[in-house]
């Protein structure tokens, strides 16, 4: 039982890992195919993938309808419409035009917009929170934030046309300095990381770990 | 004696860079071949192109950037000479531009020398030109990826032929646009079948105003772009020509009509597609070819062809070459870490700096427990392809084991389904570790969407019934970090965010009371845990980032001085 659970899932994660490490490297037809074939086979895979995502979801949300739980009529909503959209895509078909693709467009795509709206709303108020002279680092954080601000805005060059410059000067200098200071310890860890899970090293991903 | 060293050197620098191949300022009149023309495998490819070099000949057009530094330098000396600190903008544009115009002239008063490449597949056969390519430009120099960066390169023309050729490429692309304009009209007959003729009007309008779009551009066009705009222009008014008449012809006809007119453009785009496979069977079998190629040389009035015909056999090549210096430093790199893993199994109590988000679990874990609320645990965004996700569900092993211990609630609501199963065995894994195996539920662990703002929307409801005591927030996120962390500072909880997104760090670091800033997310497993196999391998990262500390302050210094050989070195080909 171990060798199915540890043993077999290391093997593959190395020698999956060695194979498409050289691949980088092999420029060989051959090796592109291989390559190719393989994210086909990830995105076949990965499609099937959404009957366990959807058995866990009906499976909770029936369960909450069934027993009654505070808030199941949320829980009855979900299922009517997973149920009612995938019944209409599989009878009417996905073309332009279709009952589906109206779901879609009508109802889907507005309230993803409604979401990503309510942002401004939160960038706001966590920049209410965040930009505080309490501090030196905040005081300059404050200033920093404020030309960068102003650059992005017809205002900024109206007050003073140093603000713009200003304002990308900090943006294209000491932030993207830090950016890739970031970037650089980031890509030394996934190198590191690559190699651990490679290497068996690290397994916890495969459950406890030891 | 160290000053002495430093400043031989930095002269040896300028003597170098100085001794570099110029090329030709003085162009000859009379028309010269080049010396040398052949025809090579192109490298580090897989076999679908051979390259082309020539030598640079005395008659060649002077280089555009030449031409470029001449005027730079020649308005310097005009405006230092004709005017002062006074003069007007204006009149500082005016001698710009006059400069400009005479040296551009003086040039351009020569006819331009072209050269003219010709391919065919026997020695003896018919030659079709292949390309036209004007004598100052495509120069090797400008490919360090074939070339390296030897100076020489300047004295070397160079082309790249990829097979397959140009007449089979069109062909296929032709037959593509006739598969599609097909499907189309199929589709549009279908709508009109449907009786969706309102879909039908509302295609039409886009099309005929993406085509009023076009008129506007070609209007404002010049030469080529004018040219392409034209055809573009032209295959559109077919285009609405022809969904017009389909319009009508469903308007009058009746819906067998229609039927009939769509088994016709079925039939058409299945037997386009074979042709279209055999075109494709073509150019595989352009495998086994070996090519030969003229040279010739004109300036319009006078042509010269190079003697010798040369040829070119394309090989797939089993290593790229380009990448040699990558794999070394990613070799580097592994034996480093590696390194660092012995050493550490060796020496098991090895330093690493306090990481205040780490150490805050243990008390993000207690405050849940005693206030009886659950815990949620956010994976991101991202699938188990991706490291952050890979990391994230590591830290989740270390973090559940925590929470099992002190028989708290943890939940983790995921985006893709294979994180998900994931994610439910490392917990049960966690909880059967500690000896709770009882305490696990599976429902727990459960897929909510993979839609970005609908995953969000649900998250942010959970934690406002819920009103977790404490929110984890460890993986890829996209801009539905925000959200998720003010709706969870809204609710009271402690937060502890870890990412390597750059872009949502500052909303993290706005919101969470601890966020792990990008290797800190990767270093979290070694750091709970203190594994010494794990710690070694933080100690390998930061060697490896001393090592490379080290080249950027080498590399800065030599590239002021403009000595630029690290750099290119360690350029991505």
């Amino acid at each position: 039982m171990v060798f199915w659970k540890r043993t077999f899932p290391l093997a593959i994660a190395f020698c999956a890992g060695v194979i498409f490490t050289i691949q980088y490297y092999v420029p060989h037809p051959k090796s592109e195919a291989m390559l190719t074939q393989s994210n086909n086979w990830i995105m076949i895979i990965s499609a099937f993938s959404i009957v366990l995502g959807l058995s866990s979801l009906l499976h909770i949300h029936a369960g909450r309808i069934k027993r009654s739980t505070p808030g199941w009529g949320f829980s009855a909503v979900l299922v009517f419409s997973l149920v009612t959209t995938a019944l209409l895509g599989f009878i009417f078909g996905r073309e332009k035009g279709s009952p589906f693709i109206w779901v879609y467009d009508n109802m889907l795509t507005p309230l993803s917009s409604t979401m990503f709206s309510i942002l401004a709303f939160f960038i706001a108020s966590a920049a209410y929170k965040a930009f505080r002279a309490r501090t030196l680092e905040a005081t300059i954080l404050l200033i920093s934030a404020v030309f960068v601000m102003l650059a992005n805005v017809p205002i900024g060059k109206l007050i003073s046309e140093y603000i713009p410059k200003i304002g990308n000067w900090i943006y294209e200098n000491p932030n993207m300095a830090a950016q890739r200071g970031i970037l650089l310890g980031l890509s030394l860890s996934f190198v590191a990381t690559s190699l651990k899970i490679i290497f068996g090293i690290e397994r916890a991903y495969l459950g406890g770990g030891e | 004696m160290k000053i002495k060293f430093f400043l031989m050197l930095f002269q040896i620098c300028i003597l170098l860079i100085s001794c570099a191949p110029q090329l030709p300022h003085e162009r000859q009149e009379k028309l010269i071949l080049p010396s040398k023309f052949k025809a090579i495998d192109a490298p580090n490819d897989d076999g679908s192109a051979v390259m082309l070099v020539w030598s640079v000949s005395p008659s060649e057009n002077i280089k555009d950037k030449v031409i470029e530094n001449e005027i730079k330098e020649k308005t310097r000396k005009a405006l230092k000479k004709e005017t002062t600190e006074n003069t007007k903008d204006a009149l500082i544009e005016e001698i710009s531009k006059r400069v400009r115009k005479e040296v551009e002239t003086s040039y351009k008063s020569h006819p331009e020398v072209k050269y003219v490449i010709s391919m065919s597949k026997t020695k003896d056969g018919e030659f079709a030109k292949t390309a036209e390519i004007k004598s100052n430009s495509s120069y090797a120099s400008e490919n360090p990826k074939y070339f390296g960066h030897s100076n020489n390169n300047l004295m070397l023309h160079f082309l790249e032929i990829t097979k397959p050729f140009k007449e089979l490429k069109e062909k296929e692309a032709e037959l593509t646009k006739i598969i599609v304009d097909s499907n189309t009209l199929i589709e549009t007959i279908q709508f009109a079948i449907n009786g969706n003729q309102e879909n039908l009007l509302s295609f039409i309008k886009e099309k005929e105003e993406k085509y009023k779009v076009l008129s506007l551009q070609l209007r404002e066009a010049k030469g080529k772009e004018k040219e392409q705009l034209q055809k573009k222009c032209e295959a559109f008014r077919t285009d609405m020509n022809r969904y017009q008449q389909i319009s009508e012809f469903a308007k009058r006809q009746n819906n067998s009509a229609g039927e009939e007119k769509i088994t016709e453009l079925k039939e058409k785009v299945l037997k386009t597609r074979e042709e279209r496979e055999e075109i494709r069977q073509q150019l595989n079998n352009e495998d086994d070819l070996t090519y030969y190629f003229k040279l010739e040389m004109t300036d319009g009035k006078e042509t010269l062809i190079y003697p010798e015909i040369v040829s070119a056999y394309p090989i797939p090549n089993y290593f790229n070459w380009a990448r040699f210096n990558h794999f070394v430093l990613m070799l580097l790199f592994s034996i480093i870490v590696m390194f660092f893993i012995g050493y550490a199994k060796r020496n098991p109590n090895l330093f690493i700096r306090k990481i205040n988000g780490l150490d805050a679990v243990d008390e993000a874990v207690g405050r849940a427990t005693e206030m009886g609320k659950p815990i949620f645990y956010f994976t991101g965004l991202g699938t188990m392809g991706e490291l952050p996700t890979i990391a994230s569900t590591n830290i989740l092993g270390r973090v559940a084991r925590k929470i099992a211990q002190h028989d708290s609630q943890i939940k983790v609501p995921c985006t893709d389904p294979i994180v998900m199963s994931v994610c439910q065995e490392v917990v049960k894994e966690a909880y059967t570790a500690v000896g709770r195996p009882d305490a696990f539920r599976e429902e727990n662990v459960f897929f909510v969407s993979n839609e970005q703002f609908s995953f969000t929307a649900a998250a942010d409801g959970m934690m406002i019934r819920e009103k977790p005591a404490t929110n984890f927030f460890l993986g890829y996120f996209f801009a539905e970090s925000l959200l998720l962390t003010e709706t969870g500072a809204g609710t009271g909880a402690i937060q502890i965010a870890g990412t390597d997104a750059l872009h949502q760090l500052p909303f993290f670091i706005t919101t969470c009371d601890y966020t792990l800033i990008g290797e800190e997310l990767y270093a979290a497993s070694a750091y709970l845990s203190h594994e010494p196999v794990l710690m070694g391998s933080l100690k390998g990262q930061d060697a490896g980032k001393l090592f490379l500390l080290v080249l950027v302050v080498i590399g800065v210094i030599l590239s002021s001085i403009g000595v630029d050989y690290l750099m290119r070195l360690l350029e991505p080909l």
